[in-house]
């Protein structure tokens, strides 16, 4: 749960103060970008596939209340138990009481969302449970106490050296800099840990009504180690993950692997149905499935914002955003960043103090044209922040005035001809102490909002129109045409 | 297996729980303004039926599509081979210790002796399906194919035969839908799709294998 208001501007700027974070965001997004578009070009048949999604995701979050008594009923046919969790503290306690219940004292945990937002280890740690995530990732992210920095991959902030450094204090051993042999250190430490647990926990990709199956989608093999090895099995699912039919998880499993990480398919899918059954030899003795509502139920009713049920968490909006680009994972101050996290953060906790989230971002619409489920992310982060202005959870901008004066200046200034060139002509001439090197440094407020992160392209003195009539005039006319 | 007495604590959570489905559903009812949207278009739209699929096209897409995941591939002209295979297979990686699933052909498998699987250096399985598209490995989970042998060894070896490669993840749902007349109340416990080794980025987006499951997975396909 959040605590206090999150800052967005304050979160951003801290960030933008590190070198080594902006190349590693700057990294990361470029090869994700890449290697989405490679992997979606691939498939000739992609906007049917969103568009089909999409149809699927809209019929469920309609009719979730249906689809969550069929999903029960599924689960419980093949053996496994239900839990209907209202919030996170509930969704917490159910795992605790679960895990208290059989005598658990080690906990296994593969990555999901969901477990961060309920702050599950907290809960675990707190009640005498050691719990430990799994990911590589993940791991890293819990062994310094941070918070994941993204939500496919969580430690792309640390670099090798940190990790390294990291690994020799808390495991005595040398500081090695091959990301192989960290790796390779991390899979013995955790091996011991699966072997020795008695309770998985994990997240859920897509539930499946008609069956009661889940599937869980990873690269690793630690959420399969983590639903195999302990006896019991503890899965936790955000509401709207559900898809009605069987088969229609042949498009969502399409979708998110190109999507996410721009591979053909994850390397590894597990779809599980209920617990072990006589005869085989692994597998969990006890299957549990944690209904976490949390505030969706509330966005379901709400006509203007409910498309954001429909989120897949591919990251690919994540990825392409240009905002995230720059002020990285943890400015959004909660689990989910990027785009869908200035969606959702605001809808899942206090407007009052998630008020800045709608407004970090620029509506380019990158993320609606990636999405694989077709979030019209503009579209509800301008009805957010209707929201948020209605109810006076913000005070209003005092460069909101200011950007209200410089559109009407802008607008009559474009409207003739005449009062544009004569603008230009006196920006020329105003523009002479601030010039050097053809760019405009240190400009008057409220322009020094502008010129204190970056220099203003100089007015030139020989405008465009004048250059162009000088070079083709009377010649070369059908260029104009 | 009669379970001991819950604890107080667990009541408590139950009566939470009945009353908090209660709750979620009261506040869903009145977001369910429309009917069910029983229109199955899904089933076969992204398949042109008229496409003919050529068998020896899918197992060239599937290899060449494992490969590209780092993933090795052995292929076997004639069956009689394969325990020669095999043999040649843990010969080469020097494997003290191997386990494998009890299932045909592997069953007749006369290597060294089966140990414990946290310990064995390969786990040899079987492959219900394959994908071409996308290089894929379908295990089905069941009492002689345990889902751990695929998983716990440093080195996963996957006997495919050729027949069960099918065109793409569409048509190998569609596949497992027939075997099961769509009535899903025999589904098995887990179906687990492995496409090439164990894999993470997160440590600088360094490409590094076998994490937590196997760092090769090489396929025979017969």
């Amino acid at each position: 749960m959040i605590t206090e208001r999150i800052d967005f501007k304050k979160n951003s700027v801290e960030a933008l103060k590190s070198p080594k974070l902006k190349k590693a965001l700057v990294n990361f997004t470029d090869r994700s970008r890449a290697f989405r578009r490679k992997a979606v070009n691939e498939v000739s048949e992609w906007e049917e596939l969103r568009s089909e999604a999409r149809r699927i995701k809209e019929d469920v979050i309609n009719n979730l209340d249906s689809y969550l008594l069929e999903l029960e009923k599924s689960v419980i046919r093949m053996g496994g138990n239900v839990h209907w969790a209202k919030d996170a503290e509930e969704a917490s306690s159910i795992v605790v009481d679960i895990a208290r219940e059989n005598n658990v004292r080690n906990v296994v945990k593969s990555k999901s969302m969901a477990t961060e937002e309920i702050e599950l280890n907290r809960h675990l740690i707190s009640n005498g449970i050691n719990t430990v995530e799994t990911d590589l990732g993940e791991y890293i992210v819990q062994l310094c106490d941070d918070h994941p920095f993204h939500i496919i991959a969580p430690a792309i902030h640390k670099t090798k050296e940190d990790i390294s450094k990291l690994f020799s204090e808390k495991f005595g051993v040398p500081e090695y800099e091959e990301p192989e042999k960290l790796t390779e250190i991390a899979r013995k430490k955790l091996r011991e840990k699966f072997l020795s647990a008695d309770m998985g926990v994990s997240g859920v990709n897509f539930a499946v009504a008609e069956s009661g199956t889940i599937a869980i989608v990873e690269n690793e093999g630690n959420a399969r180690l983590a639903t195999t090895v302990p006896d019991i099995h503890v899965a936790i699912m955000g509401i709207e993950k559900i898809v009605p039919k069987f088969e229609q998880l042949s498009i969502f499993l399409s979708l998110l692997a190109r999507s996410a990480t721009g591979q053909k398919s994850s390397t590894y899918v597990s779809l599980i149905t209920g617990p072990r059954r006589e005869g085989e030899s692994d597998g969990p003795r006890q299957f549990h499935l944690v209904f976490l509502d949390n505030g969706r139920s509330d966005i379901a009713r709400s006509e203007e914002t409910k498309e954001s049920l429909y989120c897949i968490r591919c990251g690919a909006c994540i990825n392409i955003c240009p905002v995230y680009r720059q002020v990285g994972g943890h400015s959004y101050g909660w689990v989910y960043s990027g785009p869908i996290g200035a969606v959702i953060t605001p809808q899942l906790n206090d407007l009052e103090k998630t008020a800045d989230l709608p407004f970090a971002s620029s509506l380019c619409g990158a993320c609606r044209d990636v999405c694989p489920v077709k979030i019209d992310f503009p579209h509800v982060l301008l009805s957010l922040r209707q929201k948020v202005v209605e109810q006076g959870r913000k005070k209003p901008d005092p460069a909101g005035f200011m950007e209200k004066i410089a559109f009407r200046v802008w607008s009559f200034v474009f409207s003739k001809p005449f009062y544009y060139n004569l603008t230009g002509k006196m920006m020329v001439f105003l523009q002479y102490f601030y010039q050097r090197d053809n760019e405009l440094r240190g400009l008057p407020y409220p322009f020094s909002k502008w010129t204190k992160e970056k220099n203003f392209p100089a007015f030139s003195k020989k405008p465009f129109r004048e250059r162009w009539k000088e070079k083709y005039h009377g010649k070369n006319r059908t260029l104009l045409k | 297996m009669e379970r001991k007495i819950p604890w107080e604590e667990q009541n408590i959570t139950k009566m939470i729980s009945k009353e908090s489905k209660a709750l979620i559903l009261q506040n869903l009812c009145s977001a369910s303004t429309m009917e069910r949207d029983v229109n199955e278009s899904t089933e076969r739209v992204f398949l042109d039926p008229q496409l003919s699929i050529d068998q020896s096209k899918l197992q060239n897409d599937f290899i060449v599509n494992f490969e590209m995941v780092s993933g090795e591939v052995h292929l076997l002209e004639e069956k009689g081979s394969l325990i020669e295979k095999i043999n040649e297979l843990i010969q080469e990686l020097g494997a003290q210790s191997v386990s494998f699933w009890n299932t045909k052909p592997l069953k007749s498998l006369e290597i060294a002796s089966e140990t414990d699987l946290a310990t064995a250096d390969i786990g040899i399985t079987g492959a219900d399906f394959a994908i071409a598209d996308t290089g894929t490995l379908v295990l089905l989970s069941g009492p002689e194919q345990p889902r751990l042998t695929s998983l716990l060894p440093p080195v996963h070896i996957a006997i495919l035969e050729k027949e069960n490669i099918v065109l793409d993840i569409h048509a190998l749902f569609a596949k497992l839908g027939e075997s099961y007349e769509k009535n899903y109340d025999e589904l098995c416990t887990c179906i687990s799709f492995i496409t090439g080794p164990s894999r993470t980025a997160d440590i600088e987006l360094n490409l590094t294998l076998g994490v937590h499951g196997p760092g090769r997975a090489i396929v025979i396909i017969v």
